[in-house]
């Protein structure tokens, strides 16, 4: 029983005559919760009765929910059985049940008290509180006065232990209640009195694993952090959609009041709200994340097919900023941990006997020591070494079966568990019991390691001047005993399940596979006595720990795992010796693998859970550290021969540079040992947890903490070393372990000093490069032979967050390090390097392209010796050519596909180590294709870094090819993708499930982790971003990110749809809508890959129905991430404030990226990858692709600032303008809109009208911005938004925006007026002044200082970018002609130059106004709407009503000025064929306008504009002031009331405390319209009386804001002739409590 | 043809313009049309269209402000509309406001629908728009029911309950006062007089004749209601009607002071004068003769204006007349009469003085 809630009513007044004989009412209140309902007494004759109740208690834990429960219990059950018992999901229906159900119920004691209370509080998630007011009546029924909703979400919050913990600290419990007057509603009368209703909640704790309820995640409306929080991490995307029947098109509806509708409906609304966004929460919580911000809640009303609830969100990881001591945070973190951590083995564990699933069993140890963890994993190395025929042998011999796992289940069992999961989740869209609570604790864990990791970065912080070294040591042992546990058992489970299915599948590869590692094995252990002798003391600590009683299991595991590892290294020696027979195992390896990493991917994402639960493990032993140390130290060999192999090859002599690189080969180890380790356990088990406690071992040497340990390992590492190195870096290159290179102790030598004093030394600049490279090394062999690695890299990022975390930290030192010491030696070796990697990773791209494994080899070998003068041995050519064998081997063999994800998955990785996006490089030649699609052109600015610079060179030199294919704008999605673009395609499938398996759900898209680190603290390691990248849709709905976290921005991408409403049958399953969206959004994330972007950011989707027509939109800011946020961004961007480039998409030239494209400009790339770290704030403008490398045409320039980066001629952007984005002069809105008649069709036949409109509409928006744009001679737009609505007769787009002028971009260029009719060359010439002189005021008025031409005269290409000859018979795309034929056409340039806003007035549609910062906002915070609502006729004119609009709200807020409109929001509606429906939100002073038109044969619009006037204390003496014509006569007033502002923060005011969220439907119906004073007059008052509740609500929570507040769906119905009407809003936003600064008088 | 124009504001926007004319009884399209005379327009470049929509957004706030602003304290503590104190203060006070000429025709009458229904009339003869004298009709009707019944000063009850300033208070506490008394008004012979004269009038006599004086009693409706032990002691009053001294004693004060003209009026009707003013204060006891007051008044006052009194001299008869009173030993002796007389006095002379016009 989770929760209580009880209520309370105290009285009411203003109540309703009810009774005509007495003027009085007797009123009595009737409270329902779920399927309880109390009733007060009733209270006579009073119009203000006073009830004064006792506590009304709703135990939530009812049995009316038996049922529900039940059900529930037994799918889970279900599962659980089949996961255990191996039953195939269709006999595991129906009447199959109930035997299975018997077989459970022993053990499902401690479980149904789990389940019941997961159901509980997910109702009370979902379910208002519904307390209705009622007059009683003796002789007939008793009539309903009103209603009142309560939300109980936001009671929820605080009580829940993580928020707690995690944000909210002491003074949560002041809003644990609802208390206030709270007005009735009724939808037929409005407001008709008030309640004062007090209701609280207590939650008990509840840990339960499977539960569905997401108490305590919190959800923000704002598009971006909230105030007083930071975001630890933000995991991506999140979404869910229900679907429901409306109750107004049920056949019940025909005989029911409309009161009785109205309030089902709006008991539905309210219910899906909260399902919708308790789902959302689940999600988020799987992520990881403990709040969803930037949500954003739609309904579509489909009319006859139902209802569809949609929502979005980020999740996020918010932390408490003011909560500075994150000690206290880990601490508690870890405490929450444990609890749940035990809570769960209470309830998985606590009967033994009930083993239904391998995973939980492993779970169980975590509490625990680490030894189980670790014994786990070494249990399934061992088998999978022996692979498919000892495994079974292995395991029933050795004494590895613990009591923990049975091996027979755990192998098969993952996979069906999985499935089922999937499966149910995707059908129910709710989170997959098992794994998602996994998952969960996974992420808890991961929390409580990045609280840790924040924590430690804070030491570092401290420390790093003096002694880096420690704070990394001990970050790293963390991490390594975390890692150590979860990933060996991870992995062993995962390569056991991947071995198994090999097996099935692929029965022959697995024998010859078997064979080798037999081998391998074999010679590992001889060589092992052999060759290391020095292990011996290793083997005696092995053996130590073996013989303890204590863990006797353990010892074997480990010492299976040892001798794994061993073999491994050994394995290498042998291999090396047989090379050809290796060789030949190798290819065959590769391909088992290959099928194999399918499964694995799966598996592994299972194995995260148990591994992240290891994590949580607080310590391992002593002995056993030793033996991990010394295991550790073997295995070490591996990680540090690779890393000493590159490092020798790019640096032999100088001990410096290789000492750096070394220290970075170690970090790149600890980032990259999860692939290795991947790889290396996808051929041999051993191998990877081996790796995995080289790792660990490596963390220990580096942290320092266990000195005995380290010497131990340094020791042995020493001789490990000398033989290993070698044969490691043959053996990573070849992946296979089919070259062992003879081990030479000079490498080792070198390598040990080299150790030892970067530790000392501190890593000097080069490292990050070196990292990189490195890193990139290692890549290539894994990806070649390993599709495993990119699978393993989630898990293990997942897992792994916090070393990572402590890797980015250390990079970011590194970086500082950098600055402050110049080493130029290192930086041609590092180019040189950069050069190899750059070739070596071409040859790859190559062969995986063309699979010409011919070609690849030569290739390769000229890069090679090109590229490595000195430091390549003939060592490492061999290495080469045998990646490339293998590679091309494996290509061959069909596993296309699976090579091409690996690809993708390398080049994500490598992204993500770099920091760079190689994933954006790599996806690039796959997407281009992809961007066709989008109708509307979509203008990407990309600033690229410069390595991308470099590997997109690279890699351009490769896709080029394929990337010249011009675009054009087709409407709908591709159908088909040719090969070359199958990549991507492939891509998008092959990764997509992955993230499916992992949330067990295709819609959320709730992929595990994509960790977006914020705050330079949080950093991001590779093992996330390639999350991030396997995340279904890398998207953020966030609009406003801190700085230094958006790298580059591409531009705006977009994409629709049509669709046809069909009535959905099983509103369970609301696949066909789901499957909508989805598609949407893999358009728009192909189309931000092919802009070379890795995210997508301010994401927004939106719907226009008409009919059974339904236009899907969905549009986002294309971007690149920097995931490692180094804090140098921050402080230089605030230093240089410098023009930046943008790009148009529309204008298109090709670039000379070429010439960069050369070799030798690859030197320069380590330069300006220094450069942009540390300074320009103006790379967020450069292009983060190559122009010649995007599909559709493009014009890049030259920075204006740093004459470095590509800069788009214009930059358009759906997020808020960044901070210290270089910008002069001030913003203003900009807007454009189209409205295209349809034709009079229905049916199928609109549906390929429209759709075939669609681009042509969209490119005639985009087009009119352009033009405005370039006359009011800004170059950039942020904030863009598109609402796109479909009418019966027309079709209208609206798109809004807040220009600017960017001073890194080219400043705009005037345009040139056309004409055909050489008639009008004066009346053209008159235009053409005119057009010359708005620009020219334009300028004035926005302050826009012109360098002029800045950007332009610097790009120092080809000036023949401006098309001098205008052939607009070819289409000609560049904005800067226009056209002016005929008498329309100069309506339209007439239109162009619309009237700005009158003085005082700063009208934008972002948060805040660009330019204008530093005027201080006074007061008076304004929101308000206006709905205007037309008829239509026939010419069209959009413009007039929109223009018409905003000029009656600048009319209307003439008392205010001088004020701004922010955050103006356009809503347009076509209710009727002939209205057109407008609706606005403002701000004043801070604005918000949103505006909604529904053509129709008559217009009909209705705007709403919240406004709200903040007077701006102008510091700088300027004219506004005096600007104020009228006297305001409200000046100065204190604060009261409730501020509500569609912004997400409340400008004069801090933002204390979050309060929860709201969300209200409400209908409102009339009889009478007429005497309500009409259409407005009956819209005035509701929108008026919605407003009051909300505030209402808003004090009643303790609030005194409310920020993002938001009005959607503005439905008007009415019959003028019935003299009725119907209303529909849908309003909502985030409850806050501000205080306001004081005024200085 | 826009069918919805509609714009709401979080804080509710009071154009104290706008909210005048609206106040004023004048229809949307007379409001635009005022405005646009006034030069709005011109000055804002705004077209008529647009003056319009903003005054029906007003107009539409004002009329669901309407409900509120009958019952002040509502408004007070309402969530519909966000205002600060200031602007709501100023609309009530607005609201409230009244035009004399429409209240003068009120007084008197019956606060009844049937009479609301006649406010045509008063439109007409006043000048006023008929929705502006209903809206007074109303203010006065509902200030006075729920004053009325109320126990305690009714100006500070009107002030409670109304948040109406000190000055509009005062007028409605004579608006509610005049009809509690029921006071004749609507006389011929009273027409002449305005509603501020009422006002002064009315003032006096709470002041001097209602329980507030004497807090005795009767606490609850101390100044709604008339001193009932005063206007009995006024009776005892009759005793100075005999007496001859009082003449002398009045004439010789007079005689320097008036002009010869009319001190030769008042020596000759002293007698005629005294007679009626003691007769009137004998009777006040009777309800029916207070409801008469002032008809009795205006009839003493039509003695003084056929002998072509000046204001002044008049002024200096009552005074004196007042105090020579006060020398008769009856009442000298008397410590009750005496202040009774006083009392009386002082009423009657304010009340003269304001109505001698």
């Amino acid at each position: 029983m989770p929760g209580k809630v009880k209520v309370k009513i105290s009285s009411g007044k203003n109540l309703p005559v009810m009774d005509r004989s007495s003027d009085t009412t007797d009123a009595y209140v009737e409270i329902k919760l779920g399927s309880t309902t109390y009733k007060t007494d009733v209270c006579r004759k009073s119009l203000h009765p006073q009830w004064n109740t006792d506590w009304y208690r709703f135990e939530v834990s009812s049995k009316s929910r038996k049922n529900k429960i039940s059900c529930s219990f037994l799918s889970k059950i279900q599962l659980l059985l089949k996961e255990s018992l191996h039953i195939p999901t269709a006999t595991c229906c129906g009447e199959d049940m109930k035997e299975i159900t018997a077989t459970v119920l022993f053990a499902s004691d401690g479980f149904t008290d789990a389940e019941r209370t997961s159901v509980d509080d997910s109702e009370l998630q979902d379910e208002p509180l519904q307390i209705r007011l009622m007059d009683h009546d003796t002789y007939s029924a008793n009539d309903a006065i009103g209603k009142v909703y309560l939300n109980l979400n936001p009671l929820l919050l605080p009580v829940d232990g993580q928020l707690v913990k995690y944000g909210y600290n002491g003074d949560s419990s002041t809003h644990h209640e609802i208390s206030g007057w709270i007005p009735v509603f009724d939808t037929m009368h409005g407001i008709r009195g008030e309640v004062n209703v007090t209701v609280k909640v207590e939650l008990f704790s509840d840990f339960n694993r499977f539960r569905q309820s997401s108490c305590g995640v919190q959800f923000f409306y704002s598009p971006t952090v909230p105030q007083g929080y930071y975001a630890k991490v933000i995991h991506g995307f999140v979404e869910e959609l229900l679907v429901n029947d409306d109750p107004e098109y049920q056949w019940i509806d025909k005989i029911r009041t409309p009161r009785a509708s109205n309030e089902a409906r709006q008991t539905l609304f309210f219910k899906l709200s909260g399902e919708l966004q308790r789902k959302i929460g689940v999600k988020a919580l799987n992520l990881g994340g403990n709040a969803v911000i930037g949500y954003r809640q739609s309904y579509d009303l489909e009319g006859e097919s139902g209802i569809v609830a949609r929502g979005i969100g980020t999740a996020v990881t918010l932390v408490k900023s003011i909560n500075m001591s994150l000690t206290n945070a880990n601490t508690a973190a870890e405490e929450i941990k444990e609890e749940r951590a035990q809570n769960y083995l209470k309830f998985v564990g606590g009967d033994k006997s009930f083993r239904l699933n391998a995973a939980p069993n492993l779970l169980t140890p975590i509490p625990s020591i680490f030894s189980p963890t670790t014994i786990l994993p070494d249990l399934t190395h061992p088998r999978y070494k022996q692979l498919s025929k000892r495994l079974y042998s292995s395991l029933d011999a050795g004494n590895l079966r613990s009591s923990h796992s049975n091996p027979g289940l755990n192998e098969d069992m993952p996979h069906s568990s999985l499935k089922i999961l999937l499966k149910q989740e995707d059908k129910r869209g709710k989170p997959c019991y098992g794994l998602s609570q996994r998952i969960k604790n996974l992420k808890y864990s991961q929390n409580s390691l990045s609280k840790k990791m924040t924590a430690l970065k804070s030491k570092l912080g401290d420390s790093i001047g003096e002694e880096i070294d420690e704070d990394p040591s001990l970050l790293r042992k963390r991490k390594t005993f975390k890692r150590t546990s979860s990933d060996s058992s991870v992995m062993a489970e995962l390569l056991a399940r991947s071995v198994l299915h090999a097996h099935n599948s692929l029965s022959c590869i697995l024998e010859v596979q078997n064979s080798p590692p037999h081998d391998k094995n074999d010679d590992n252990d001889d060589e092992d006595g052999n060759t290391l002798e020095k292990l011996e003391p290793i083997a005696n600590l092995l053996s130590k720990t073996v013989s303890e009683p204590n863990i006797p299991s353990d010892d074997n595991a480990s010492e299976i795992c040892y001798t794994s590892s061993d073999s491994s290294s050994s394995c290498s020696d042998y291999d090396y010796d047989n090379e050809t027979l290796n060789y030949n195992n190798s290819n065959i390896d590769l391909e088992t693998i290959s099928n194999i990493v399918k499964d694995v991917e799966m598996i592994q994402r299972k194995n995260k859970i148990p591994l992240q639960k290891q994590y949580s493990l607080p310590a391992l032993g002593p002995n056993r550290i030793d033996s991990y140390e010394s295991l550790s130290e073997n295995v070490f060999k591996f990680p540090e021969n690779t890393c000493g192999k590159i490092s020798v090859f790019d640096f032999n002599s100088k001990n410096d540079v290789t000492d750096e690189r070394y220290i970075e080969s170690m970090l790149d180890k600890t980032g990259f040992i999860g692939t290795e380790s991947q790889v290396e356990n996808l051929n041999v088990t051993a191998h990877v947890t081996v790796k995995k406690q080289e790792d660990d071992n490596e963390f220990d040497n580096f942290q320092g903490i266990v000195p005995e340990a380290i010497k131990d390992v340094e020791i042995k590492q020493k001789g490990l070393i000398k033989t290993a190195m070698q044969t490691m870096l043959l053996e990573k290159v070849s992946l296979m372990g089919t070259y062992t290179p003879p081990t030479s102790p000079k490498p080792k030598a070198e390598f040990f000093p080299e150790k030892s004093v970067p530790k000392s030394t501190g890593r000097l600049s080069d490292g990050s490069i070196k990292f990189e490279y490195t890193s990139s090394k290692p890549k290539i062999p894994k990806s070649a032979s390993s599709i495993s690695f990119c699978d393993y890299l989630e898990h293990t990022e997942t897992v792994l967050g916090i070393p990572f975390t402590s890797i980015a930290l250390l990079k970011s030192e590194y970086f500082k390090r950098q600055k402050s010491q110049p080493c130029l030696s290192d930086t041609t070796k590092l180019s040189s390097a950069f050069k190899s990697l750059g070739v070596e990773k071409r040859g790859i791209e190559r062969q995986n392209c063309f699979s010409d494994t011919q070609l690849n080899k030569p290739l390769v070998k000229t890069i090679k010796t090109q590229s490595h003068d000195s430091s390549l041995n003939e060592k490492k050519r061999f290495h080469f050519l045998h990646r490339n064998r293998k590679s091309s081997e494996s290509d061959s063999k069909q596993h296309k596909n699976i090579i091409f994800r690996i690809f993708h998955n390398k080049s994500d990785k490598s992204l993500a180590v770099e920091e760079n996006n190689k994933l954006e490089d790599t996806f690039v030649p796959d997407h281009s294709n992809q961007n066709e699609p989008s109708p509307i052109p979509s203008p990407c600015v990309l600033t690229g870094i410069t390595l991308h610079r470099k590997q997109n060179k690279m890699e351009l030199t490769v896709s080029k090819v394929q990337s010249d294919k011009k675009i054009e704008q087709s409407p709908a999605r591709l159908a088909s993708v040719p090969c070359i673009h199958r990549r991507s395609s492939d891509s998008d499938l092959s990764i997509t499930p992955k993230g499916n398996s992992l949330t067990g759900s295709d819609r959320s898209g709730g992929n595990p982790s994509g960790y977006f680190m914020r705050n330079n603290i949080v950093l991001r390691s590779q093992v996330h971003q390639e999350n991030f990248d396997m995340l279904e849709y890398p998207f953020l709905t966030m609009s406003y990110f801190p700085p230094g976290f958006v790298a580059h921005i591409g531009g705006s991408v977009s994409a629709r749809s049509v669709k046809r409403l069909e009535i959905i049958t099983n509103v369970d399953e609301p696949e066909s809508r789901d499957t909508w969206w989805s598609e949407l959004r893999m358009e728009i994330r192909s189309h931000a890959r092919s802009l070379n972007c890795n995210a997508v950011l301010g994401y927004s989707e939106s719907s226009s129905i008409c009919d059974d027509i339904c236009v899907l939109s969905a549009c986002g800011t294309a971007a690149v991430i920097d995931f490692t946020g180094s804090d140098e961004i921050e402080e230089t961007a605030s230093v240089s404030k410098q023009n930046c480039p943008v790009k148009d998409i529309m204008s298109v030239s090709l670039e000379r990226e070429k010439n960069i494209m050369n070799c030798n400009k690859i030197f320069e790339s380590p330069e300006h990858f220094t450069n942009n770290f540390i300074t320009n704030s103006c790379t967020i403008t450069h292009l983060p692709y190559d122009s010649n490398n995007v599909p559709i045409k493009t014009t890049a320039t030259k920075c204006a600032l740093c004459h470095k980066g590509k800069v788009p001629e214009v930059l358009i952007a759906t997020i808020e303008p960044p901070d210290g984005i270089p910008s002069t002069g001030k913003g203003c809105l900009i807007e454009s809109y189209i409205c295209r008649p349809l034709k009079d069709v229905r049916g199928e036949s609109i549906a390929k009208e429209i759709s075939d409109g669609l681009p042509f509409l969209e490119y005639e928006l985009h087009r009119l911005l352009i033009n405005k744009l370039k006359i009011k001679g800004m170059n950039a737009i942020f904030g863009l938004k598109f609402r796109m609505s479909v009418g019966e007769r027309m079709i209208i787009g609206i798109a809004t925006g807040t220009a600017m002028f960017l001073s890194s971009l080219p400043s705009p260029v005037l345009p040139k007026l056309v004409s055909d009719q050489m008639s009008d060359d004066k009346k053209l010439a008159n235009f053409q002044k005119l057009l010359y002189d708005t620009v020219k005021k334009n300028k004035e008025i926005y302050q826009i200082k012109d360098d002029v031409q800045n950007g332009r005269i610097l790009s120092d290409d080809e000036s023949d970018d401006e098309p001098v000859s205008v052939d607009l018979s070819t289409g000609n795309k560049d904005c800067c002609v226009l056209e002016v034929d005929d008498p329309e056409d100069e309506e339209v340039l007439r239109l162009l130059m619309e009237e700005r806003p009158p003085d005082g007035f700063h009208v934008v549609n972002t948060e805040s106004v660009p330019g204008l910062e530093d005027l201080e906002i006074v007061k008076n915070l304004q929101m308000f709407t206006q709905i205007y609502r037309v008829k239509f006729h026939p010419p069209f004119n959009v413009n007039n009503h929109f223009h018409r609009l905003l000029q009656s709200v600048y009319f209307k807020l003439r008392r205010m000025v001088p004020c701004a409109l922010c955050d103006l929001q356009f809503r347009i509606d076509l209710p009727e064929p002939d209205e057109v429906q407008l609706c606005v939100f403002e701000d004043d002073l801070i604005f918000k306008l949103d505006e909604d038109q529904i053509p129709e044969n008559s217009v009909v619009s209705t705007s709403q504009a919240n406004q709200r006037s903040l007077k701006y204390k102008q510091r700088s003496p300027s004219k506004y002031r005096p600007h104020s014509i009228k006297q305001r006569h409200i000046p100065h007033r204190e604060r009261h009331g409730v501020d509500i502002t569609p912004l997400s923060y409340v400008p004069g005011g801090i933002i204390e405390r979050y309060l929860g969220n709201l969300n209200f439907f409400f209908i409102r119906e009339t009889t009478s319209i007429r005497e309500e004073g009409g259409l407005s007059g009956f819209i005035h008052s509701f929108v008026t009386e919605v407003l009051a509740i909300v505030r209402a609500h808003v004090t009643a929570l303790g609030g005194n804001a409310m920020v993002a507040f938001f009005l959607t769906e503005i439905v008007l119905l009415h019959n003028l002739h019935k003299n009725q009407g119907q209303c529909l809003i849908n309003v909502g936003g985030d409850v806050v409590s501000v205080t306001y600064l004081k005024e200085d008088a | 043809m826009t069918e919805v124009d509609v714009f709401i504001s979080n804080y509710t926007l009071v154009d104290p313009e706008i909210f005048q004319l609206w106040v004023e009884g004048h229809s949307a399209s007379e409001a635009v049309a005022i405005l646009n005379e006034k030069g709005l327009g011109a000055e804002t470049g705004a077209p008529l269209e647009l003056i319009a929509s903003d005054v029906l957004d007003h107009y539409r706030t004002y009329s669901l402000l309407e409900k509120l602003l009958s019952s002040p304290n509502k408004l007070q503590e309402q969530l519909a509309f966000q205002i600060d104190p200031q602007t709501r203060l100023l609309l009530i006070e607005k609201y409230y406001e009244f035009d004399d000429e429409v209240i003068r025709e009120l007084l008197g009458k019956k606060l009844s629908s049937k009479n609301r229904k006649d406010l045509d009339e008063v439109a007409e003869k006043t000048g006023k728009p008929l929705k502006s004298c209903r809206r007074q009709f109303d203010n006065v009707k509902r200030v006075f029911k729920v004053v009325e019944e109320m126990p305690g000063s009714i100006i500070e009850n009107i002030k409670n309950l109304f948040y109406l300033p000190d000055e509009l208070a005062k007028k409605y506490a004579c608006i509610v006062f005049l009809a509690c008394i029921r006071f004749e008004t609507s006389k011929k012979k009273l027409q002449y007089l305005s509603f501020n004269s009422w006002k002064k009038c009315c003032e006096a006599i709470m002041e001097q004749w209602t329980y507030k004086i004497t807090g005795k009693s009767c606490p609850e409706y101390y100044d709604t209601e008339m001193d009932k032990e005063f206007l009995l002691e006024l009776r005892e009053l009759k005793v100075l009607l005999d007496r001859e001294k009082d003449h002398n004693l009045v004439c010789v004060s007079l005689k320097p002071k008036l002009l010869q003209k009319n001190f030769i009026d008042l020596d000759t009707n002293f007698r005629l004068y005294t007679r009626t003013i003691l007769t009137l204060a004998t009777a006040l006891h009777r309800a029916r003769d207070m409801k008469n007051l002032f008809v009795d008044l205006a009839l003493i006052l039509e003695y003084f204006k056929q002998g072509n009194w000046t204001v002044h001299d008049f002024e200096l008869f009552l005074i004196t007349y007042g105090q020579c009173a006060l020398e008769i030993d009856v009442i000298r002796t008397d410590a009750t009469l005496k202040s009774s007389w006083e009392k009386f006095m002082r009423v009657i002379t304010k009340c003269l003085l304001v109505m001698y016009i």
